[in-house]
């Protein structure tokens, strides 16, 4: 592959790779309007209803097709087989981090379905979405971090100087939004206590989604191939 | 005695004359802070919210003299200045041990805050509704930010003087502190979070803990880094 065809493929290969993000978002969109739908037990609305799920369901046939259409091809095939290992691994953990930010955006979705419950001071009830967005918010900061088994076996191909800065960069912009959700915290607790628990748990996936996103976004700024 | 010196005299001698007016200012509102405090409880007597707000005032009017009579002890009028400290890489030098300094200060204030917030969290939390309280519980808190705006370098000051304060080396141990401090405040809440569910009221009494913690955290850490990176060998 010349340089020229490896222009194009390159072009390609990121035309295709937003599709396939953007089918994604589709898909996982209309999870959560169904999801949400299943959640809320009393329907005031049937006819409402009906529309959220048939737009639920077109939404995921859409981001379904639009994935399958876009699905990685040849040019991939090709561009996999020139890269350097190194650069194949943090093409990983860049996807990762982007996965993990559209499982944020489910669990706040889930959080919000079971907020009647906790509003109501029954957090017994609400305990699975609680664990999950603790979960998965340790989750993604211990891959920001590089401190999962994965990350630590690959850290001479990960831990690199452009790595620590985007880094240290999405860590500040972490810890100013866990701060500000912390102080929000602190301030319901005193004002309306039943809200402490989502508020908490909002901030910890917002914190964690922030810092997966500004990791994302920064790696794919920095590395001009437009990966 | 060549311009620039010239000018580096100037320089102290307004900053000098600033500091020493600003830490006059600030004694003077302490003390009739204290005093202000201190007579309206005694006409008052000790009872009540009013008498509360009354001791809060006095406490802080107590501590801003303090400090505007430390300040303007250093900046008294009358001091010789020497030429060879008051060049650019002196000022450097001075500039960052001054940022050090302040950032172990401040989370050792912060925790002795803390004690006084933890007695005003359960009044509240005991339904007892005044503003002193609220003033108590916010102190910690307010400090806790303006600990990590200092390491960020955000705040006005460190702004003013970037060219100073912002280098490779700053740079490294903002990252290496905001990191701990965020995993900090992360692993604080977390804990909240799991004590609320378990106890509402524990929980609860465990945020300005953890906002404090992960504020001081930051502080210190950088302090520390900063310590053993300026060691010489």
């Amino acid at each position: 592959m010349d340089e020229h065809e490896k222009e194009a493929a390159l072009a390609r290969e990121r035309r295709r790779r937003r599709r396939y993000g953007f089918a994604l978002v589709v898909f996982t969109l209309g999870i959560v309007g169904i999801g949400a739908l299943a959640a809320s037990e009393d329907s005031a609305d049937a006819q409402w209803d009906m529309a959220v799920a048939a737009a639920g369901g077109v939404a995921m046939l859409v981001g379904a097709i639009l994935a399958w259409i876009s699905k990685p091809g040849e040019d991939r095939r090709r561009l996999d087989a020139i890269m350097t290992y190194r650069d194949r691994v943090q093409r990983n953990r860049t996807i990762q981090l982007f996965t993990m930010s559209l499982v944020v955006l489910i669990d706040v979705i889930m959080i919000i379905g079971f907020s009647d419950n906790l509003l109501a001071g029954r957090v017994s009830e609400a305990v699975v979405p609680l664990l999950m967005a603790v979960t998965v918010s340790w989750i993604i900061v211990m891959t920001v971090m590089e401190w999962d088994g994965g990350s630590r076996q690959m850290k001479k191909f990960l831990d690199d100087e452009l790595s620590r800065h985007i880094r240290a960069r999405a860590t500040g912009l972490a810890f100013i939004v866990l701060m500000a959700g912390a102080t929000l915290a602190l301030a319901a607790s005193v004002w309306a206590p039943n809200w402490t628990p989502l508020v908490l748990a909002f901030s910890l996936l917002a914190s964690a989604g922030a810092a997966a996103l500004r990791f994302a976004l920064l790696d794919r700024e920095a590395s001009g191939d437009g990966e | 005695m060549s311009n620039s010196d010239d000018q580096a005299i100037q320089r102290v001698k307004l900053e000098r004359r600033r500091c020493w007016w600003t830490a006059l200012a600030l004694a003077v509102v302490g003390a009739v802070a204290m005093v202000g405090g201190a007579g309206f409880a005694m006409v008052s007597g000790a009872e009540g919210d009013q008498a509360t707000a009354a001791g809060v005032a006095t406490g802080i009017g107590f501590a801003l003299t303090l400090i505007g009579a430390i300040w303007a002890w250093s900046a008294r009028p009358g001091q010789s200045i020497t030429v060879a400290a008051s060049g650019e890489g002196a000022r450097r030098d001075k500039l960052e041990r001054a940022r050090t300094q302040q950032l172990v200060m401040l989370p050792v204030v912060l925790l002795l805050f803390m004690a006084q917030a933890h007695r005003a969290m359960e009044r509240i939390l005991g339904g007892d509704h005044n503003l002193g309280a609220y003033v108590q519980v916010l102190l910690p808190v307010l400090y806790g930010w303006l600990i990590p705006l200092i390491v960020m370098g955000w705040d006005a000051h460190t702004r003013k003087n970037r060219r100073f304060l912002e280098d490779e080396l700053t740079q490294l141990m903002r990252a290496r502190s905001m990191i701990l401090a965020f995993v900090v405040l992360m692993t604080g809440l977390t804990v909240a979070l799991g004590l609320g569910l378990w106890r509402a009221q524990y929980g609860v009494m465990a945020l300005p803990y953890v906002l404090a913690l992960g504020g001081a955290s930051a502080g210190l850490r950088f302090a520390w880094l900063d310590r053993e990176a300026g060691r010489d060998g």
